[in-house]
């Protein structure tokens, strides 16, 4: 095990792979802690812990973390960047869907039947990535809301309460929330998962208007709502990491 | 009276029913003054002026009602300065240093003081429900403001679901579309202001008055990826306002042709007048909401499963 760029430090396992864990000093930690998230693995320890004594505790959970890599289907090295005129592979509404690139006049994003066209103008310069991001962005936020919006009309009436309003954008762990305000937050890289975990989610936080903790109680009313919902909060515990990790490839 | 902005809601048929009882419920949440101690109150007031009893004004389809509130104006520079010459006055006399806990009854003591003084300022904002087409619509573009005043009202009712708009067709895409090509829908033409912005997080943002909307230099920046996030238009001649891509709607003018068929009213009696403005403004924002409903998709919220 070898200290690589900084802030890597980079742990072999068994069968002779690699794997890079991001470490990082935390001023509050109290002790070693090592995560996994879809920006990959992460050691966090107090400030001034010896470096031996982080190597050994990530040598001690080395088969821990390479099961959970595994489990959330993050060991595989992911697609390439994005990058304007490559055409690639995205997952859309639980599909892959080809991503696909043409020249237009204006930048603009339309889905071709089976394919996703995004038109930008020619030539490509250092803008147009970030042109092509956005119109992503903003076309994943559309398919939500186009979605949520029939959600809304139709589980409202049923619980008797309404959101104040609803937010979409990445978030980093959680797939949706309510705030004390009454705004739902949903994450945007439920666009890229299948309708079903969509509705489950914008039906779990709906019913905390009602109840606002996770009581038997709570999952009682999401179950009446959304009778599959362990099966939908299952699979984006498996396979949500992937997502999140696709999505700030897409438009971060 | 007339609206100056909008903020939507809907409803569905089943929360239409408790609008039924909206001026005995509305009545229990009468706006009160503030006491000597309070900082605000929250409540409904007669859209005719405060002294009036009514606290709702129907017509046919439509009730209009009034969520009005009253705050103490008690700046907190102003606080901070008495505060902070008690303390001195500690300083000197004693001489000694005051602690956190003692500041903070300090503090206390002084807003306990200064409340009574303090002017109070009144806040109102018109709103109208269509129990038959389940739209609420609040005379704001603030949608803090609009929050406040769905949350009373749902408060006065008990419980009321009301949901923001969320439309089906993404406002920001087709506002964009109808600037790069021109092609509105039938009745709709662009105004003269609009503003651009970068969707991306710092997104560079551009804003447009008095331009013509059709011109290079406006597509030059659409073609550098910005994204239209408020547009001036105007109406089938009749209305002119800015559509927000949150779907508030600013600025709403009811043009020369609407003011025209509102004639000469009855100028001496105010409430003649009021009766007059609501009835041709419910009647012409019907026509215009109906148009939204049909260009972003806004489904009414449904009882059955």
């Amino acid at each position: 095990m070898t200290v690589a760029e900084n802030n890597y430090l980079e742990l072999a396992t068994q069968d002779g792979d690699t794997i890079k864990v991001l470490r990082r000093a935390h001023p509050r930690a109290r002790r070693l802690r090592l995560t996994v998230t879809s920006g990959g693995a992460q050691v966090s320890y107090p400030e001034g812990t010896h470096p031996a004594q982080v190597f050994a505790f990530l040598r001690k959970h080395a088969n821990w973390l390479e099961r959970k890599l595994d489990e959330l289907k993050l060991d595989q090295p992911g697609p390439p960047p994005l990058k304007p005129g490559v055409p690639t592979l995205i997952p859309l509404r639980g599909e892959t869907t080809r991503l696909q690139w043409r020249d237009g006049p204006y930048p603009r994003v339309e889905l071709d039947g089976e394919r996703l066209v995004l038109s930008l103008p020619k030539p490509h310069n250092k803008h147009s990535l970030s042109a092509a991001r956005s119109l992503l962005h903003s076309y994943l936020q559309a398919q939500i809301r186009r979605d949520v919006s029939r959600y809304l009309a139709r589980y409202t009436p049923e619980l008797g309460r309404a959101p104040n309003g609803v937010r979409v954008k990445p978030l980093k762990s959680l797939w949706g929330s309510l705030d004390t305000r009454d705004w739902v937050t949903l994450d945007l890289a439920l666009a890229l998962a299948p309708l079903d975990a969509l509705r489950y989610v914008v039906v779990h936080e709906l019913c905390h208007l009602r109840i606002r903790d996770h009581s038997p109680r709570f999952w009682a009313l999401v179950g009446s709502l959304c009778p599959d919902w362990q099966e939908q909060r299952d699979w984006l515990k498996t396979s949500g990491h992937a997502l999140k990790a696709e999505l700030s490839r897409l438009v971060a | 009276m007339w609206f100056r902005n909008l903020t939507l809601f809907r409803f569905s048929e089943s929360s239409a029913k408790s609008l039924k009882s909206l001026e005995d419920k509305l009545a229990e949440q009468r706006l009160r003054a503030c006491g000597p101690q309070e900082l605000a109150t929250q409540g409904f007031i007669s859209p005719y002026g405060r002294t009036e009893e009514s606290l709702t004004h129907s017509i046919a389809n439509y009730m209009m009602f009034t969520a009005a509130r009253e705050d103490k104006l008690l700046p907190g520079s102003v606080v901070n300065e008495e505060l902070s010459a008690r303390l001195k006055k500690i300083a000197e006399k004693e001489g000694r240093k005051v602690g956190s806990k003692e500041r903070k009854r300090l503090k206390e003591e002084v807003l306990t003081d200064l409340l009574p003084r303090a002017f109070t300022r009144l806040s109102k904002l018109n709103v109208y429900v269509a129990p038959k087409t389940g739209w609420l619509v609040l005379d704001t573009a603030s949608r803090k403001g609009a929050e406040e005043a769905v949350t009373t009202l749902r408060e006065a009712l008990g419980s009321f679901p009301a949901v923001p708009m969320a439309a089906e067709e993404s406002p920001r895409n087709l506002m964009t579309e109808w600037l790069i090509h021109g092609k509105l829908p039938a009745g709709l033409a662009l105004g003269d202001e609009c503003e651009l912005r970068d969707p991306a997080e710092t997104g560079a943002t551009v804003r447009c008055r008095r331009q013509d909307l059709e011109t290079d230099e406006v597509r030059e920046h659409l073609k550098s990826g910005k994204q239209v996030f408020q547009l001036g238009l105007v109406y089938d001649d009749r209305i002119s306002f800015t559509l927000g891509e949150d779907l508030a709607v600013r600025k709403l003018r009811f043009l020369d042709q609407v003011q025209d068929e509102l004639g000469e009213t009855d100028r001496d009696s105010r409430l003649a007048e009021l009766d007059a403005i609501f009835a041709l403004m419910t009647l012409e924002l019907e026509r215009l909401l109906a148009k939204f409903e049909e260009w972003f998709g806004l489904p009414r919220p449904n009882d059955k499963r």
